[in-house]
């Protein structure tokens, strides 16, 4: 075949130009780490590691929410944990306050210690956290839940009843709502994040699941009646007793609680180890996905660049054959 | 016998010189573009007959010719307009590439940092910061969609400016090759002889015209060429040319059309005709890459406006306000409508506005699932015909997607089209539902400016009665579009006994725990069969059921208006799940997807468009090897000839001398 010479020199550099593009891609890839600089280089890739990205980042999101949950939940349980710690004091004194060899005054000195802790449950109750939102008021959250019926007169002692009792005149009075935060922790799951004053100091239930019918402040309320000598309310062993039983399904009631939140916070923390495992999957997918094979960059990079060296040298020796340089 | 002589001598030199003129010719043209090498044709003279036999009278030549062929040249042309066209595509749906591919540039980060945004409302719904930052995120997310917008806005005036120089060089070298035409058809009449350089030239520069758009040439008897483009459109007819145009598209003035000059004026081409070469790989890369990642963006940008806003309007905000309240904002986002162009060359007065159609809502009885559109990221044509009769097509497939007749509303795809008023017999209007949708998309003003109007929390709420002793719950509530929220102060009482549910206002449907749906109105019976209240559903809001109903007596819940509830996150958490949730193409794809296949195919086509190109450029160069071989100079042949030339030259010229020498030798004699 003729060969001209215009054709030795274009095929000798366009040579040399292909080959330099090989190394200029390959230097990208090197220096960027990345094997997929731009969608062509793999577009099923490239929208597959989208696409991962995302899952990722929810994940991420999920994990960030699960955090969230569990310093909301951890902080209920924690106060929940000062409930019944006060609950098993008010127990203790409500035991001793049953002696019946107390004399009045006595008594009279006990309901005035139980006074102090209602107050201090009541303050519980109405629990605020970092940011000031009120724990225990469901949605209302600026408003605080729980308003001592200061002044209002007692029911009438009618005998062997607990007269402060819900839907009757109850000690303290609940005004949020009975919404429970929610947040989205998994793909599939909405949890509650906190607890609402209904469910918590409101509808006592008893370790048989039945409602007393009286709130926990209703409870410690008759207690004092019953042994502060001022209320009015004579001291009745028969009703003394379904007291401090109330007071004792109060407890049992607080741990009901505490063992649904306990749960949550335990499920929580399997899937955070669950999300952090997918998290590393989704890493090394993605990684798997745009990162460099660094070996097989290297090793094509020098075969590059012996390529370019032996397309400069064959250039170099072809290029300087010349009839004219003999004749 | 010596004028025989010295004639031969002569017609040795002067072929000898013609041999070395030609090789000259070449060994300068070495470098020339499109240039053929020569050679001269030699002949002997014709030969005296005598009784001793035909005595030969030397030699001439006959011609240069050059060393050509008409079907490798077309081959190198044809190859070319390939390549040509596929780098032009190349070069700018490789911008749209690296665009999209961009970790910080594309769409993806700002997709995913506004949902991060929403979840942070959904965590702390009464937290002002939280809000700022969902608005913020909201606002950094519109700007990504006018970038992206305003990249694609750049490349269209790119090509739009490309198209016109290259249809201002079309017209050049068309005038050129005219000009060329002519004087060949002179050379060739007046001394019969072929003008090998001019033939070159003309190669040459149908070559070059190849490059901006195919072409394809039929020669005439007189030598000259007629140029085609497209279908036979002529474009050079032996020394006249008919100009190309490159003006604004009677259906949609932002974008060049090409066309062909006429004596109104111009007379656009349809664009599948403008193949090959730089027009045609700009052509092509406008309708098949551009315009798809245009209409892609603009619908992944509406989907996303319309789902979020339709979840969002289902809310309340921080200040208690709910939809039909004053001061309540709906939609986060704003859109603008659909662009509606009428065509330039309409003669009637029909006008028409179009809407986007409210995405598909989650469903009565229970509201569960998501909002999602069903949109066709294409352009529409409206086309009139006689008595105001239309019909609508949609141009990614051609189908025809509505017809009718006369002014009203027309829903399709998605869309709704209002005619006002319907045009002449013929009108045209380009319905462009996309166009400017990533261009426009903004964030609500009213909200950007108050955080408190994200309606994070849900309308209502029930609250359980405080002496209940039943373990039976009634959850706080879904609501479903065009839901009837109970008035502020008029909560709705509901009581529960051992048997039904009572207080339910109106008609409701309840649903039993096997799937059995009741719908009636009154008391709701707590058990269907062997079923038991699973939820019901009133005024479009949704409550689900658990637990009994209390033994003796009954249990009491109020649905009422979420007074107060400022740290319900409830439709935060709903409008955050939207980022999971298939939103798109009628509910099979969500947000990330949709972009993301379309990086997918815009990588494939910028793939297939990089594989084509490699394999055209090698063809493109084994046809210039072809043609090199047969026509490209070889300097070390030409210094083979000068040789061999420059000795026929001393030879012919020893003949000379011997014939001088002969004559000599007679003159001595005498």
């Amino acid at each position: 075949m003729r060969v001209s010479t215009s054709l030795i020199f274009n095929s000798g550099t366009s040579g040399i130009q292909n080959r330099q593009y090989d190394l200029y891609k390959t230097m990208n890839q090197l220096a960027t780490g990345r094997r997929i600089q731009t969608p062509e280089d793999d577009p099923i890739g490239a929208a597959q590691s989208l696409e991962v990205t995302q899952s990722k980042e929810v994940n991420k999101q999920f994990l960030d929410n699960q955090a969230t949950a569990t310093t909301k939940l951890n902080f209920v349980d924690a106060t929940l944990g000062n409930v019944d710690e006060e609950l098993l004091s008010i127990y203790e004194k409500a035991i001793q306050g049953g002696n019946v060899t107390y004399s009045p005054a006595q008594r009279g000195m006990v309901a005035a210690e139980l006074k102090q802790r209602m107050s201090s449950l009541v303050g519980l109750a109405n629990a605020q956290d970092g940011t000031g939102l009120y724990i225990f008021s469901g949605f209302k959250s600026n408003t605080a839940p729980f308003q001592v019926n200061n002044g209002s007169a007692p029911p009438p002692y009618t005998g062997g009843t607990q007269p402060y009792a819900l839907g009757n005149a109850t000690a303290v009075a609940y005004i949020g709502d009975s919404g429970n935060e929610t947040l989205q922790v998994s793909a599939s799951r909405v949890m509650a994040t906190g607890e609402n004053g209904v469910d918590v100091f409101m509808q006592v239930k008893d370790a048989q699941g039945n409602v007393t019918g009286r709130s926990m402040f209703d409870s410690l309320q008759n207690l004092i009646d019953q042994l502060d000598p001022s209320s009015g309310v004579p001291f009745n062993t028969a009703s003394y007793n379904q007291a401090v039983a109330d007071i004792s399904s109060t407890i049992s009631h607080v741990s009901t609680v505490r063992a649904s939140v306990g749960a949550r916070l335990q499920s929580l923390e399997s899937m955070s180890l669950a999300a952090s495992d997918a998290d590393f999957q989704y890493a090394s997918r993605l990684s798997d996905l745009q990162d460099l094979d660094y070996t097989d960059a290297i090793s094509k990079l020098s075969r590059y660049q012996m390529q370019l060296e032996a397309a400069q040298q064959s250039f170099k020796t072809t290029s300087q054959l010349s009839l004219f340089n003999i004749l | 016998m010596g004028t025989g002589l010295y004639s031969i001598g002569v017609s040795g030199i002067t072929a000898a010189q013609l041999g070395l003129l030609a090789t000259e010719h070449n060994v300068v043209n070495a470098n020339t573009p499109g240039y053929s090498r020569q050679r001269t044709v030699q002949a002997t003279n014709i030969a005296v007959n005598t009784g001793a036999g035909a005595i030969g009278q030397g030699v001439h030549v006959q011609t240069i010719e050059r060393m050509y062929d008409q079907y490798v040249t077309n081959q190198v042309s044809s190859a070319q307009t390939q390549v040509s066209e596929l780098d032009s595509y190349y070069s700018q749906i490789k911008q749209i590439d690296s665009m999209l591919a961009d970790a910080t540039a594309g769409l993806s980060p700002a997709l995913q940092a506004f949902f991060s945004g929403a979840q942070q409302v959904a965590s702390n719904p009464s937290l002002l910061p939280a809000r700022q930052l969902m608005i913020s995120s909201a606002e950094t997310l519109t700007a990504r969609f006018q970038m992206l917008d305003a990249r694609l806005v750049d490349m269209n005036e790119e090509i739009n400016g490309r198209m016109v120089d290259a249809v201002a060089q079309v017209n050049t070298y068309a005038s050129l090759i005219a000009d060329v035409n002519q004087k060949i058809v002179i050379a060739q009449s007046s001394y019969g002889q072929p003008p090998n350089d001019l033939l070159d030239q003309r190669d040459l520069m149908v070559n070059e015209l190849n490059k901006l758009v195919r072409v394809s040439t039929t020669s005439n008897s007189d030598g000259s060429f007629n140029v085609f483009i497209g279908s036979g459109q002529q474009l050079v007819v032996g020394s006249t040319v008919q100009e190309m145009t490159a003006k604004a598209s009677a259906a949609d003035p932002t974008r060049i059309a090409i066309g062909i000059k006429t004596a109104a004026g111009a007379q656009e081409l349809p664009e599948y005709l403008i193949t090959g070469g730089q027009l045609g790989g700009l052509v092509s890369f406008r309708a098949e890459s551009l315009d798809t990642v245009t209409n892609e963006i603009g619908r992944v940008a509406t989907s996303f406006a319309l789902t979020m806003n339709a979840q969002h309007a289902l809310g309340q905000n921080l200040q208690g306000q709910i939809a039909g309240d004053p001061g309540f904002v709906g939609g986060i986002f704003t859109l603008s409508a659909p662009k509606i162009i009428g065509n330039v060359y309409n003669s009637g007065s029909g006008s028409m506005t179009a809407s986007f159609n409210a995405p598909t809502a989650p469903t009565a009885p229970s509201f569960s699932g998501n909002f999602f559109t069903d949109l066709n990221p294409s352009d529409y044509q409206v086309a009139f015909g006689a008595g105001g009769a239309y019909t609508v097509t949609r141009l990614s497939d051609n189908q025809s997607v509505a017809s009718g007749v006369g002014a009203g509303a027309v829903s399709f795809d998605g869309l709704t089209l209002n005619i006002a008023a319907v045009g002449n017999n013929g009108d045209k209007f380009k319905l462009q539902p996309f166009s400017e949708i990533a261009r426009n998309i903004a964030v609500d003003p009213r909200v950007s400016a108050d955080p408190r109007l994200i309606a994070a929390a849900a309308p209502v709420q029930v609250t359980q009665g405080i002496a209940n002793t039943g373990s039976m719950k009634i959850s706080q509530g879904v609501v479903g579009v065009g839901y009837t929220a109970p008035a502020a102060g008029s909560p709705i009482a509901l009581s529960v006994n051992s048997t039904s549910l009572q207080g339910v206002p109106g008609a409701w449907t309840a649903v039993y725990s096997d799937g059995t749906q009741v719908p009636s109105s009154g008391n709701i019976p707590l058990v269907n069969g062997t079923a038991t209240l699973a939820s019901f559903t009133f005024n479009n809001m949704s409550f689900a059921v658990t637990g009994n109903p209390p033994a003796a007596g009954s249990d009491s819940f109020t649905v009422q208006r979420n007074t107060n509830g400022v740290q319900d996150g409830r439709n935060a958490v709903l409008f955050a799940k939207l980022q999971t949730e298939n939103t798109t193409a009628g509910g099979t794809a969500t947000y990330q997807s949709s972009y993301a296949r379309m990086v997918a195919d815009n990588g494939i086509r910028t793939r297939e468009a990089k594989v084509q190109l490699d394999a055209q450029t090698v063809v493109l160069s084994q046809a210039q090897a072809t043609r090199e071989s047969l026509s490209g100079v070889n300097l070390d042949e030409e210094a083979a000839n000068m040789i061999k030339y420059q000795q026929a030259y001393q030879a012919s010229s020893k003949i000379l001398e011997i014939g001088n020498k002969l004559f000599d030798t007679i003159l001595a004699l005498g």
